[in-house]
């Protein structure tokens, strides 16, 4: 059962040079692309089973999409952030589904919403939106456009 | 069509049947493809998604004060419930400190409204099973909560109440009236419903041994709230992880093995309990606590600085956590919200299968579902 000063020990022994500890917090990370799943194995060897969160932020102008994990310890209650930086380009991450049952919807939606690919996910399809939605509506460069889907034409 | 032969050695056909999306028992807009092998359910497929309003886009583009009143009808039946999260996320980018009988006033309003989720809840679940009248008592009992925030603020069900820095009223005459008559109500109707419903065996056949969870796979597939608690796991936030004031109280969280239909409501009947006791408990407090003020001194226009916060309450429905990230401009970066009657549902197409269609219907209402969560 490790809490989060055991945490930073872990991750200072195991993955030293591709974990980074963010200042002013004791319990954030940012992680490397290819790490990620070690990393979560890890955790969830160490007591964190329960997976809260997988959440993306678009940031255009840096040129990445920044994933945000939340991992809980049901003994103890603590929260690890992992912060998962990725490129816009060639948005594609290593999925965690065989750690956690509960990353298939989790990935599912970011997947619906910024069309980030999530490798070896077992059903990577839209979840809210439905299939023939066109475009990932939560990334900053998505153009909406109205009464598309309205089933109305606009006047000329 | 496929055509296979059953487990009985019976030659029958696979069909698929559309449970939803428009049928009273979906609690609204959720529709199920079940995969059928006679009566028996051998696969489901949920499909979500038809109530989806986008509201986390929509934050996007508006203040952070004009974003406030969207959070209330993601769980429309508990608004203050889901005002925090995104007040607390807000708070921790805008670095406010809020004054103690504002947090008290929050966790009163949380626990009177997570009484009344908590009485639709058994009550649409009774109802669900075929006996209506069984819906009135605990409607009648959320009535009671209900006139106790219309008495604070105004409004009965998306209160907003909860605001950046504070909250929007102190409690007054009116509230002490509608709060007494709650308080002499509810101990009268936790006996009764008990008597009502605890060993009626229709109920029992219905429930008692239906879509049961482990403790192993309600962990794996993230299940939080009274659905976690009646599968054996003890976790609680409020106890846990505590926010607000939690940790001035002594936080007591009843826990079930069974992980079965009917686990799960008794569970929900006994956290009715304790919630009453905390709100007794709060309400004293609060009391005690020296009038003062229930709004930090915050500036008028809501500029958070750059980051990433994020924050995680104790819902009626399970854990919600609320992302916030801000460039420090008048409108949000991005809203996230983790909805948990969203991650309890994944774990349907685990537990249906080997199940009878009355059964579905038995597992989706002891799930105490909103859609307006689900789809966001």
């Amino acid at each position: 059962m490790l809490n989060k000063q055991e945490v930073a020990a872990m991750v200072q022994q195991k993955f030293r040079l591709m974990v980074e500890p963010l200042p002013d917090t004791d319990c954030e990370y940012k992680v490397d692309l290819m790490t990620l799943v070690p990393l979560c194995r890890e955790l969830k060897a160490g007591g964190y089973a329960f997976l809260a969160d997988i959440t993306a932020v678009d940031y255009l102008e840096q040129g990445y999409f920044r994933l945000l994990y939340q991992v809980c310890n049901y003994q103890n209650g603590d929260t690890i952030t992992l912060k998962v930086d990725v490129s816009r380009e060639e948005p594609v991450v290593e999925s965690v589904c065989p750690v956690w049952a509960a990353a298939n919807w989790l990935e599912r939606e970011v997947y619906d919403m910024f069309g980030i690919v999530f490798k070896n996910h077992p059903r990577l399809e839209r979840i809210l939106l439905w299939e023939g939605f066109e475009g990932w509506p939560l990334r900053k460069d998505y153009v909406h456009q109205p009464n598309k889907y309205q089933g109305r034409r606009q006047l000329d | 069509m496929n055509t296979e032969t059953n487990k009985q050695g019976r030659y029958s056909e696979v069909y698929q049947l559309n449970f939803g999306p428009q049928h009273p028992s979906t609690h609204g807009v959720l529709h199920m493809l079940v995969e059928m092998d006679g009566e028996t359910c051998i696969g489901v497929d949920t499909k979500i998604g038809y109530l989806h309003r986008g509201m986390e886009k929509l934050l996007e583009s508006r203040t952070y004060l004009q974003g406030l009143p969207y959070t209330d009808r993601l769980d429309y039946l508990a608004g203050v419930n889901n005002n925090l999260p995104y007040v607390l996320a807000v708070e921790k980018l805008l670095g406010v400190e809020v004054p103690a009988r504002a947090s008290l006033l929050r966790m009163l309003t949380c626990e009177i409204m997570r009484l009344a989720s908590y009485m639709v809840g058994v009550g649409i679940y009774i109802m669900d099973l075929g006996a209506v009248s069984g819906v009135f008592y605990p409607f009648q009992e959320r009535e009671y909560a209900l006139d106790c925030m219309s008495a604070l603020c105004g409004a009965r069900m998306t209160q907003s109440y909860i605001r950046y820095g504070g909250v929007q009223a102190d409690i007054n005459e009116e509230f002490d009236v509608a709060y007494q008559k709650l308080v002499a109500e509810t101990p009268r109707f936790i006996e009764m419903y008990h008597k009502l419903v605890d060993e009626n065996e229709i109920f029992l056949r219905r429930t008692k041994g239906i879509g049961v969870i482990s403790a192993e796979d309600a962990m794996d597939y993230a299940l939080t709230g009274p659905n976690l608690r009646a599968s054996g796991v003890d976790y609680d936030l409020r106890r846990d992880a505590p926010y607000c004031l939690y940790d001035r109280f002594k936080i007591e969280v009843p826990v079930l093995t069974a992980g079965d239909c009917y686990a799960r409501y008794v569970q929900r009947m006994l956290e009715v309990e304790k919630i009453f006791q905390l709100i007794k408990e709060i309400y004293a407090a609060l009391k005690e606590e020296p009038a003062g003020e229930i709004m930090a001194k915050i500036p008028k226009v809501l500029k958070p600085a750059a980051g990433e916060a994020y924050a995680q309450t104790e819902n009626p429905k399970g854990i919600m956590g609320c992302l916030v990230a801000s460039e420090g401009k008048l409108n949000p970066l991005r809203v996230h919200f983790r909805r948990p009657s969203f991650d309890n549902i994944a774990i349907f197409e685990k537990i249906m299968p080997g199940h009878k269609v009355a059964d579905l219907v038995s597992i989706i209402a002891s799930f105490d579902i909103v859609l307006g969560e689900i789809d966001g």
